[in-house]
């Protein structure tokens, strides 16, 4: 009779879509090994569908195949289903790759809407919670030091993945998915107060304020190195530091600035 | 680690995101008198958590009700590599320890299964054979889980749908052999054994005999499907736990047959799934009648109680009628669910937060007498069969 470990790991191999030994694994066995592999398959299919809305919207003549690929090459390391989640955008970012869905030719922003996604859904319970009450304080000052909260996200995508969003979430019809070209756009994913997460489309200039402010500065500091960064003339400035502040006032109201 | 001294926690139910917010509701209008005395959670889903979902959760660690929590990826079963101790996977038991010690835990329970094979979760209980190495494999694993959260750990039967062509032990001797050499507390899953008793055909109370019962601290009582078939070879099985379904009346019939046999610390109503619309109402209902069976045993070991302080007290009486004798009896440890009339329980509900009308019951028991007969039938026909076989 086989030790445990042997006969586990011909387990392995089957849930991994392997052939495992049948002098320890019989064709028998596995048949009725196939019912504890269709109940693992029936949990991961409804769980990613759940995290996955958008995903799965393009995705649904292919699903179940893509669900056994999943399991089959990306197994999970993790005891925690978040985790789980994580890995299945891994896997959905390959997917473009793999010879076997060539025929699909499923579209090229397809990596990015399932970072977006799994991007929503960390953020969602991510863990710390470091809100402040921003209201605490009107106004800001020159001397006041400001940090992004950690519950944030910046994206630099290819596609315009906000649009594709919009587009799949509203309940219009899905046309041509080559519709959406390549163009570029940057976004500041966070966790609001209300504890939703919502996103930011960032332009140059805003992109460079929240660079800045995530890792905390000086409010001094943040207009000075932008006006060198954009060469703004002097008499330029005072309206700039005003479009800025407001820009940092609208961040404290969402939440996602200390 | 010693079970014997746990606490009398009564009768509760899973806490799922998808009820959560009739339990708290249930819990405010029902105050003392509850039929929910205290919530089971899935501990891998309140890790390290953020945002809503742990807003949620502090929603019901304010409420003050116990929780235990149920895990279903330690997988006790899984073997370390030559004879090495087991490397279990510390970001779970971390979280897992923190976890614990916040809601303040009184045991924890796991499935008698691997779930994770080598560093892979698999996000199934598979089975683990019946043999000696195996209930050694499992032991060890227990009691290293034991040493590290330092309080006791219960295992629960699982449903199996292979037992890997092996005959080694059968499966209550392999039960009953890791209980041994573990010496921890078992979670009994009625439900799951009936599946099994289905699948396997065998008849469950003699299953039921050959088990250690006063090793039993918690109870589950789920539902089960008839009949699932494979989508990956067409294999069909007779029944499937899927906890989606009301419990049946041969498994409460179980119930009431090991709780005379044994004291348990805690029972449970496991329901994951099909909660739909009257779900919750249906819930409260499956849960009067746990509570019901509950009462009469303990009704029951009152009176017999009494009749013993009774016999008792004559018999002092006859012997010494000057010497006080103090007599133990259970009444104090009676749990104080008991002491609840059922009648009246649940009209202290706030009607707006669970519309409760009456007439829905009979309904639900209409679709589940059904069900249950259908399941008395199939009993009886196994019945049948082990009779043919001689």
């Amino acid at each position: 009779m086989a030790k445990l470990y042997q006969i586990q790991q011909e387990i392995k191999k089957y849930f991994m879509g392997k052939t495992p030994n049948p002098k320890i694994l019989s064709p028998q066995v596995q048949k009725e090994l196939s019912i504890h592999k269709s109940l693992a398959l029936e949990k991961i299919n409804i769980t990613m569908k759940q995290c996955f809305p958008l995903c799965f919207k393009i995705l649904k003549d292919y699903w179940g195949e893509i669900i056994v690929d999943f399991y089959h090459n990306f197994p999970s390391k993790s005891a925690i289903y978040l985790q789980m989640s994580k890995n299945f955008s891994e896997y959905l970012k390959s997917l473009v790759f793999k010879m076997k869905f060539r025929k699909a030719n499923f579209p090229k922003w397809l990596n990015e809407l399932a970072e977006y996604e799994w991007a929503e859904l960390d953020l969602s319970t991510f863990h710390p919670q470091d809100f402040i009450n921003s209201e605490r304080k009107k106004d800001l000052n020159e001397g006041d030091y400001v940090k992004l909260m950690k519950a944030h996200k910046i994206f630099k995508f290819d596609y315009p993945v906000s649009k594709i969003v919009e587009h799949l979430n509203s309940q219009r019809k899905i046309y041509n998915l080559a519709f959406f070209k390549k163009q570029k756009e940057t976004l500041l994913i966070f966790r609001d107060k209300q504890d939703k997460v919502r996103y930011f489309l960032l332009s140059p200039g805003s992109y460079f304020l929240v660079d800045n402010l995530r890792y905390g500065i000086g409010l001094g500091d943040l207009y000075e190195k932008f006006m060198d960064k954009f060469n703004i003339k002097e008499k330029e400035r005072l309206d700039t530091n005003q479009k800025i502040q407001n820009l940092l006032s609208n961040f404290r109201q969402e939440g996602i600035l200390t | 680690m010693l079970t014997n001294k746990l606490k009398f926690y009564g009768l509760g139910i899973g806490l799922r995101d998808e009820i959560q917010k009739d339990i708290l509701s249930y819990l405010e209008a029902s105050s003392k008198q509850t039929l929910i005395q205290w919530l089971e959670i899935i501990p891998e889903n309140y890790i390290n958590n953020g945002g809503l979902p742990r807003k949620r959760f502090e929603e019901v660690l304010a409420k003050g009700v116990p929780l235990i929590p149920h895990g279903v990826n330690l997988s006790i079963g899984s073997a370390p590599q030559n004879k090495k101790r087991l490397e279990f996977d510390f970001y779970l038991l971390k979280g897992l320890k923190e976890l614990f010690e916040e809601i303040k835990a009184p045991w924890f329970s796991d499935h008698l299964v691997n779930s994770r094979i080598g560093s892979h979760y698999f996000q199934e209980l598979i089975p683990v054979p019946f043999t000696k190495e195996a209930a050694e494999v499992v032991a060890n694993n227990i009691k290293y889980l034991e040493d590290y959260f330092q309080i006791p750990f219960l295992f629960e039967n699982p449903s199996y749908y292979t037992n890997y062509g092996l005959r080694e032990l059968r499966e209550q001797t392999f039960i009953n052999l890791v209980l041994e050499k573990a010496r921890c507390g078992f979670l009994l899953d009625i439900n799951n054994v009936l599946v099994n008793s289905m699948n396997h055909k065998y008849l469950p109370k003699p299953f039921l005999d050959d088990l250690d019962l006063k090793k039993v601290v918690q109870v589950h009582l789920g539902g089960l499907k008839r009949g699932y078939t494979s989508k990956l070879t067409g294999h069909k099985i007779k029944a499937l736990d899927s906890h989606g379904e009301a419990v049946s009346d041969v498994a409460l019939d179980l119930f009431s047959y090991v709780i005379k046999k044994t004291k348990v610390k805690a029972v449970l109503l496991e329901r994951d799934m099909n909660f739909s619309e009257e779900g919750f109402l249906g819930l409260i209902y499956e849960l009067k009648q746990i509570r019901k069976i509950m009462d009469s045993k303990y009704d029951s070991e009152e009176e017999n109680e009494a009749e013993k302080t009774k016999l008792a007290t004559n018999q002092t009486e006859n012997i010494s009628s000057a010497e006080p004798v103090t007599l133990e009896t259970e009444a104090n440890n009676r749990p104080a669910s008991s002491l609840i009339d059922n009648k009246t329980a649940d009209l202290n509900m706030n009607p707006s937060s669970i519309m409760s009308p009456t007439n829905s019951i009979p309904a639900i028991t209409a679709v589940d007498d059904l069900s249950k007969n259908q399941l008395a039938n199939d009993l009886d026909s196994l019945n049948e069969e082990f009779a043919d076989l001689g």
